[in-house]
């Protein structure tokens, strides 16, 4: 296998992986979504609860605030995970350009025009080279919105806790406001390992 | 990939083809270019999977700063699938082709090629010296399909209109037109939707003066040949899928 047969199949296996973050990123803004339902049905227990469950209203604003904020980092990743899969593809389409050029080259004849095609096989290479150095670059900024949505769920499972405390405090309601740190619970813990799948994926994603 | 001149005059028109390295299993094709001084337009290139080949043979004739156009008589992957390579190799190459094709064609390349559409009426192409006349071949095959005539060297690019399936290193023209029906047969009653179109495009080729008719797949026509490709033509029932014969 040629090097630029080995470079089409790294972009490949890039813009494969850019497709795998970006379907995985849509199933956490669905669990993301879940978990804002619970913030409201837990609001609506508190209600009722009354003044049983006055520590509970706090909280349900904040895992409201915790569910909005993973949506909207999860929608920026996608947004940037969808340049860097045109991206990829443009840069698989450059390698194929390449690998036929050169291939191209390999057959001319000898009045043929090798040093038009030599000069422009560089001028790729360069570009293919600084495509290189931007793909990193891209690459580490959307490792850097997974960190902050980890922020997030570091955030939220502390939240689960406090509401168990909470919960016991409840009285009647405790039952079914425990339900609801379960549930929150259960989705933070979906979504990590989504995102770690996802990491994988991204890993997957730097430059051999 | 066999490279044949067919007019050399201040300018030149060659044929590409007859890949001998061609993958089994595509169909074979015709390319065609055009070079006049510093500017080489290819017409019809072909798919990805001839690129090099076509890429070496025209750069045995030219070079490769002066490909600057592309004509694509319509949108089939046979005629311009290697857009996307053409495109990423010379980013400012320009596409002419028809101007309902022109979302579509994109798609074979990163989108962002200089596209010129091509009325529906026609038009013209003006390269260094001459200048090649687009004529309309509407539904024959393609809904939206031009030819490429030159009046000066006598030449109709006829695209898929005159095509035959040919075995591989079959010779370039035409020399037995009476063998040669059976093997342009099949193609043209099934890929011709149209009676009509056909004989729109008939009558108004007959009023062109035409040396040579090169289709984009099998022989070129030569002189009386022509002629009798279009009465052949003529006379052939097309669209025959609708009436299942």
């Amino acid at each position: 296998m040629s090097v630029d047969q080995k470079n089409m199949e790294a972009s490949a296996r890039q813009f494969l992986a850019v497709a795998s973050v970006q379907a995985e990123l849509f199933a956490v803004k669905q669990i993301s979504k879940r978990i804002s339902l619970s913030a409201k049905n837990a609001k609506a227990i508190a209600a009722r609860a009354g003044s049983q469950a006055m520590g509970f209203h706090p909280i349900t604003d904040f895992i409201d605030d915790v569910a909005i904020n993973i949506t909207q980092l999860v929608e920026k990743i996608n947004a940037e995970a969808l340049k860097l899969s045109s991206f990829a593809i443009a840069n698989r389409n450059r390698s194929k350009t390449i690998e036929e050029m050169k291939v191209s080259s390999r057959n001319m004849v000898k009045y043929a025009d090798h040093n038009g095609m030599k000069k422009r096989i560089e001028e790729l290479e360069k570009k293919k080279k600084q495509f290189m150095v931007d793909y990193k670059r891209k690459n580490g900024d959307l490792l850097e919105l997974l960190a902050e949505i980890r922020n997030q769920l570091q955030a939220a499972e502390m939240i689960c806790t406090t509401s168990r405390t909470e919960a016991t405090r409840a009285g009647d309601f405790q039952s079914n406001l425990e339900v609801v740190a379960d549930e929150v619970s259960l989705a933070v813990n979906n979504i990590k390992e989504t995102l770690q799948s996802s990491k994988y994926h991204l890993s997957q994603l730097s430059l051999r | 990939m066999i490279t044949q001149t067919l007019y050399d005059g201040s300018y030149q028109w060659i044929v590409m083809g007859r890949d001998p390295d061609k993958p089994e299993k595509i169909i074979d094709t015709n390319q065609y270019m055009v070079i006049d001084g510093d500017r080489t337009l290819l017409i019809d290139p072909g798919g990805m999977e001839i690129f090099s080949a076509v890429l070496a043979a025209t750069l045995s004739v030219s070079k490769l700063e002066h490909i600057t156009d592309i004509f694509a008589s319509h949108q089939d992957p046979d005629i311009i699938s290697s857009l996307g390579l053409w495109h990423e190799m010379l980013p400012d190459i320009n596409l002419h082709a028809s101007n309902l094709w022109e979302g579509f064609l994109r798609h074979f390349s990163s989108g962002d090629v200089n596209y010129v559409p091509i009325p529906d009426k026609g038009g013209s192409i003006r390269l260094e010296t001459t200048e090649l006349q687009y004529i309309p071949a509407h539904y024959l095959h393609s809904s939206a399909n031009f030819n490429i005539y030159d009046p000066k060297a006598r030449i109709l690019m006829s695209g898929d209109i005159g095509a035959a399936l040919e075995a591989p290193g079959s010779p370039m023209y035409v020399d037995d037109f009476d063998s040669h029906k059976e093997k342009m047969q099949f193609f043209h009653k099934r890929w011709m939707p149209s009676n009509e179109a056909k004989k729109d495009w008939i009558r108004r080729v007959r009023d062109l003066d035409i040396d040579i008719m090169a289709p984009q797949h099998g022989r070129l026509f030569k002189g009386d040949d022509v002629k009798r490709f279009l009465d052949w033509f003529e006379d052939l029932d097309v669209g025959i899928a609708i009436h299942g014969s």
